[in-house]
């Protein structure tokens, strides 16, 4: 190893450019926090890609009514690879991603807490997502379908007995998710570490942007969430392999403990993942805006209070299987809570637009998408928080539009304006405004019309996972409408992508602060030399570039 | 903002009292505590219901109490360890750290025997009833976390004498913090499967 | 990063920093960790195969946590490439007002008080049932139609088929629909009357009716067009979708007229017992 491989990266636009082994082998060998959240991007927008593509065959069999594109067995497959993938691989990599670019930089240090063992964590994530595909070149190969899981995301029991699970599919569910959880614990001991002892000179834990707050409540629920769910697979394994009998409702076990056990960790992940889009959004609005964050305080209270409350919501998933009525009740009387402080944040996000000089650029456009359509799929989450509600369109294709207006309306709206918000900031370049917009209108209507009808053909008791249905119910029309939606936010994503390679190397020079921002990470250069900082600033409020750029009204003199 | 309807309390200062790596190590061991917490759910949930097979009556009720005395000894050896680097007194640190690993593997002995007379003499293996399912996957895990910790203790004593470890390294403290969290979940077991499931 | 507000802490003058050392070992260990996995599902040779690679990974790693091991010095990137201070802006900023509740933030100036909003539901209810039983009686059905069809929403002794029984009086009925109808009325009158100031109003003092009494009413109505099957199937068989626009309509412009021609109050801050308003914070946009 030379004296300083990693600066390789920052002196390509000069005229020394090494050969592309070296620089693979940096990338390879990298501990720089800020090339690890490059890699954990890279990876989301390639699993998103496979992702995106079997939820397209999806709703090309849905098409209409007796559709044969593809066989039963292959539609099971492809929702199940397509629910853990883009929940798995695609969301939570992009998080991580996010985290580990973001807040070293807006805390003001040099790198994580422990840089070797954030490398572990992105190798972790990205083998388990292999192991997972693996499974697509096992039993008869890609030809005959292979043998990918065909158990839906969730995996209840007994579907995953060997009984019913014949051959290795569901093995690669269980070790991949398992690999990949293992790398997200590493990622959140790192991440605590990080933000608890290593901020900026006078940052106090108070003063820190609101998506460095939420990604550490987020690191948390990472930390209480994902071992019952490893401790769960290990049972799961143990019952494949040894013949244990957790699940085995023959000799005894509880299919419905596996049930619980699954989401006890299934509710948190699901503000695992909107935890860090809220911290974006809190990020994106005030800029383009430009006003302070309305209710700063509350915002991380709500944030502590959302963590609280989802370690104890987990058996609204289960209303259908039969619990006692206490049960129900206190389940979901708990997730009616969770909405209190979700709504505070909606009010202070709103409160914050209120009388600001809105700017919409790209990342605000995705920031407002986000607003509205996460309050939608917040609202029929209220909706099938009510027992009887839920009776009726549990595992309908009701359930299905409301999770996808919340982590996709939600938190990959958010995951976006991210995206548009600090390209600038991790490439040097601008990402290009006109198909910026052209690809989020594009996804804005896509996505209503492949969503919003789902609302109505699961009111008309289309239940979710069948592979086809018959003609005569009114479900076509539907379903079409659906389909559409879908190529039409295939092609936003097409703009998408075409606007990253073009701007990667044709984009606008960015400069260190191309939005006028007022936290850290906009203090140096774009991209960020390794070592992030040459002299670690000094921080006085919650907006350390405002105090700077503002010397005769600075925020400390408030706060 | 800090003055407007909501005051600012969610601060302190940023000099923290915790090292980097005290709260790191803070945070695995919770999500630590989180995985015992879920296996200990799974047995608690089959606890009792079992009609056919050996029941946890079968359980030697000597032996585990011999293991959780070496356990709790070794709690204080690693403790005495540390006593020891504080003053830096090498041969103290390396022998305290070698006596603790010492009582680790006396327990895995006595876990090792437990399971040859369940196995051997009760017929009891993971498959044979709910009971041997949730009883050999929490105190198999439990043992593994024993394993990797006298590991850890060997790989500490080695480097302390080649000199690969700095005299004021907190690697010690940390993994004696482990060792106490292995200790504790140990404690639980004898709690709750060999005092209340008989 | 030169300013007076920034003072360097703690950093060498030698322009040379200490960084973690790259090192491959992390993803052999996760290779490892993979291929024990992978075993699984597989075969046994391959987590064999496996606890190798982990094993000479976890030496690896271990060996860079040597004392000076694994850290590498970095220099500084040359002058031209670093980060610029930070720059007073130009920007004319709104200065905050003096006894602001918060730092910097914005409230509507003037509302409507609550008790508008209440009355004005009120008010928009009673027109709102008055087309709704003018429609009883041209349509030759009898005032008690169109109130029994909306307790049909809580009450299950109506079927789609007894056309009669939607048409004969009956107290609990009676009862149902008036509470509903009032409280839903109340609520839409209270978000009417908190909602409505805030929504752009250009320089007509109309505008409010037509938030209220035109765009509401049509997306409420379109999304009840939706879902009626489900909400309530006695209507939904039944419901004379004209006049039932046309009663939404009703109660949408008499409520928002309502809301419109009351007096706005400022918003009073109990902070420090003053009476405040708030400010924008930077009034030139032109990025």
């Amino acid at each position: 190893m030379t004296a300083a491989p990693q600066s390789h990266a920052h002196d390509s636009d000069s005229s020394f450019r090494p050969p592309l082994t070296a620089r693979l082998h940096d990338w390879v060998t990298t501990v720089d926090h800020k090339r690890i959240g490059l890699m954990y991007v890279i990876m989301s927008l390639l699993f998103l890609v496979v992702g995106g593509i079997e939820a397209m065959l999806i709703r090309f069999q849905l098409w209409t009514a007796n559709n044969t594109l593809v066989s039963a067995d292959t539609f099971n497959q492809l929702f199940t690879m397509h629910g853990t993938t883009m929940i798995f691989f695609v969301v939570m990599p992009m998080i991580a991603g996010f985290a580990n670019y973001l807040v070293p930089l807006m805390i003001g240090c040099r790198d994580v807490a422990f840089p070797r063992l954030n490398a572990l964590g992105f190798w972790l994530s990205l083998f388990g997502g292999c192991i997972l595909y693996l499974s697509y070149f096992t039993g008869k190969g890609l030809y005959g379908g292979g043998a990918a899981p065909d158990v839906g995301w969730f995996a209840y029991a007994p579907l995953t007995s060997p009984a019913y699970a014949r051959g290795g599919s569901v093995d690669y569910w269980i070790l991949g998710t398992m690999v990949s959880g293992i790398g997200g614990i590493t990622f959140a001991v790192n991440l605590i570490a990080t933000i608890v002892t290593m901020r900026a000179p006078g940052m106090r834990l108070g003063q820190v942007p609101l998506f460095v707050w939420m990604m550490l409540i987020d690191a948390w629920l990472i930390l209480f969430a994902f071992p019952p769910l490893t401790a769960a697979q290990v049972m799961l394994l143990m019952d494949r392999h040894l013949g244990a009998h957790f699940f085995d409702t023959q000799a005894g076990g509880s299919a419905v403990l596996w049930q619980h056990l699954f989401w006890f960790f299934g509710h948190p992940e699901v503000y695992i993942m909107a935890l860090p889009a809220f911290g974006i959004i809190s990020e994106v609005v005030p800029v383009f805006s430009r006003k302070v964050i309305f209710g700063y305080t509350s915002m991380a209270m709500a944030t502590a209070a959302i963590g609280f409350i989802s370690m104890g919501v987990w058996a609204h998933h289960m209303f259908t299987v039969g619990m006692s009525d206490a049960l129900d009740a206190i389940f979901s009387a708990a997730s009616f809570l969770i909405a209190v402080p979700t709504g505070i944040k909606i009010f202070n996000w709103t409160a914050t637009l209120y009388g600001g000089r809105l700017r919409l650029k790209t990342p605000m456009l995705f920031a407002l998408g986000f607003l509205t359509m996460f309050l939608i799929g917040g609202l029929t989450g209220i909706m099938l928080a009510a027992v009887p509600v839920d009776w009726q369109v549990s595992d309908s294709y009701f359930l299905v539009a409301h999770f996808h207006y919340v982590l996709f309306g939600g938190s990959l709206f958010a995951l976006m304006a991210g995206f548009y918000y600090w390209f600038p900031k991790a490439t040097g370049r601008m990402l290009g405004e006109e198909l910026g917009r052209l690809h989020f209108w594009l996804l804005f209507v896509g996505f209503n019309v492949l969503f919003g009808p789902m609302h109505v053909s699961g009111v008309l008791g289309m239940p979710r996972r069948v592979y086809t249905y018959q003609p005569g119910q009114g479900w076509e029309v539907w379903n079409q409408l659906s389909t559409i939606g879908g190529v039409i936010m295939g092609i936003g994503f097409l703009c998408f992508f075409g606007n990253v390679m073009h701007s990667l190397f044709r984009g606008k020079s960015a400069g260190s602060d191309p939005w006028d921002a007022w936290t850290l990470e906009w203090a140096t250069t774009s991209p960020p030399a390794v070592y992030n900082f040459e002299v670690v600033p000094e921080v006085r409020s919650r907006r350390p570039l405002w105090d700077l750029k503002h010397p005769e009204d600075p925020d400390w003199k408030h706060e | 903002m800090s003055s407007g309807a909501f005051t600012d309390s969610i601060g302190h200062d940023s000099t923290s009292t915790w090292s980097t790596a005290q709260v790191g190590m803070l945070a695995f061991l919770c999500s630590e505590a989180a995985f015992f917490a879920t296996l200990l759910i799974g047995y608690l949930t089959y606890a009792g219901v079992e009609m056919a097979g050996p029941t946890p009556k079968s359980l030697s009720l000597p032996l585990a109490i011999t293991n959780t005395v070496f356990l709790l000894l070794s709690s204080v050896t690693i403790v005495l360890s540390l006593k020891s680097q504080s003053r830096t007194d090498r041969s103290g640190f390396t022998l305290w750290m070698l006596v603790t690993a010492g009582l680790g593997m006396s327990f895995l002995v006595g876990t090792g025997f437990e399971w040859y007379r369940l196995i051997y003499h009760d017929g009891l293996t993971i498959s044979r009833n709910l009971f041997g399912t949730t009883f050999f996957t929490l105190v198999g895990f439990h043992a593994t976390h024993v394993t990797v910790g006298i590991l850890a203790m060997i790989v500490l004593v080695i480097r302390r004498s080649k000199g690969w470890m700095a005299v004021d390294s907190e690697a010690p403290e940390l993994v004696s913090w482990y060792w106490h969290l292995v200790d504790g979940v140990w404690l639980l077991i004898l709690v709750l499967v060999y005092l209340m499931g008989r | 990063m030169q300013s007076p507000d920034n003072i360097a802490t703690g950093n060498s003058h030698r322009e040379r920093l200490k960084m973690p050392r790259p090192t491959a070992w992390p993803m052999v260990l996760a290779a490892g960790v993979a291929l024990i996995a992978t075993g699984i599902a597989t075969s046994l040779a391959v987590s064999a195969a496996g606890l190798a690679v982990f094993g000479i990974a976890l030496a690896g790693w271990l060996s860079e946590l040597r004392p000076g091991r694994g850290e590498v010095e970095v220099p500084w990137v040359p002058v031209a490439r670093r980060a610029q201070p930070v720059a007073v802006s130009q920007r004319a900023v709104a200065a905050p007002r003096e006894g602001l509740p918060g730092h910097r933030v914005y409230f509507p100036e003037h509302v409507h008080p609550y008790s508008s909003g209440v009355v004005g539901g009120l008010v928009g209810g009673v027109a709102m049932a008055a087309v709704a039983l003018a429609y009883g009686m041209f349509s030759g059905r009898g005032v008690w139609y169109p109130i029994n069809m909306l307790s049909a929403v809580i009450l299950t002794r109506y079927n789609a088929e007894n056309v009669q029984a939607i048409e004969q009086f009956d107290l609990t009925s009676l009862l149902v629909a008036t509470a509903l109808h009032l409280v839903i009325s109340l609520l839409v009158g209270l978000f009417y009357g908190i909602l409505l100031p805030t929504l752009p109003t250009g320089a007509m003092r109309i505008a409010p009716v037509i938030w209220g009494g035109i765009i509401a009413p049509l997306l409420w109505s379109s999304v009840l067009y939706g879902f009626m099957e489900v909400i309530n199937p006695v209507m939904s068989q039944h419901v004379a979708w004209p006049w039932f626009i046309a009663s939404q309509f009703a109660y949408g412009i008499v409520a928002g007229w309502y809301v419109a021609t009351t007096e706005q109050v400022p918003v009073t801050q109990t902070e420090g017992g003053r009476s405040v308003t708030g400010t924008r914070e930077e009034a030139d946009p032109d990025v």
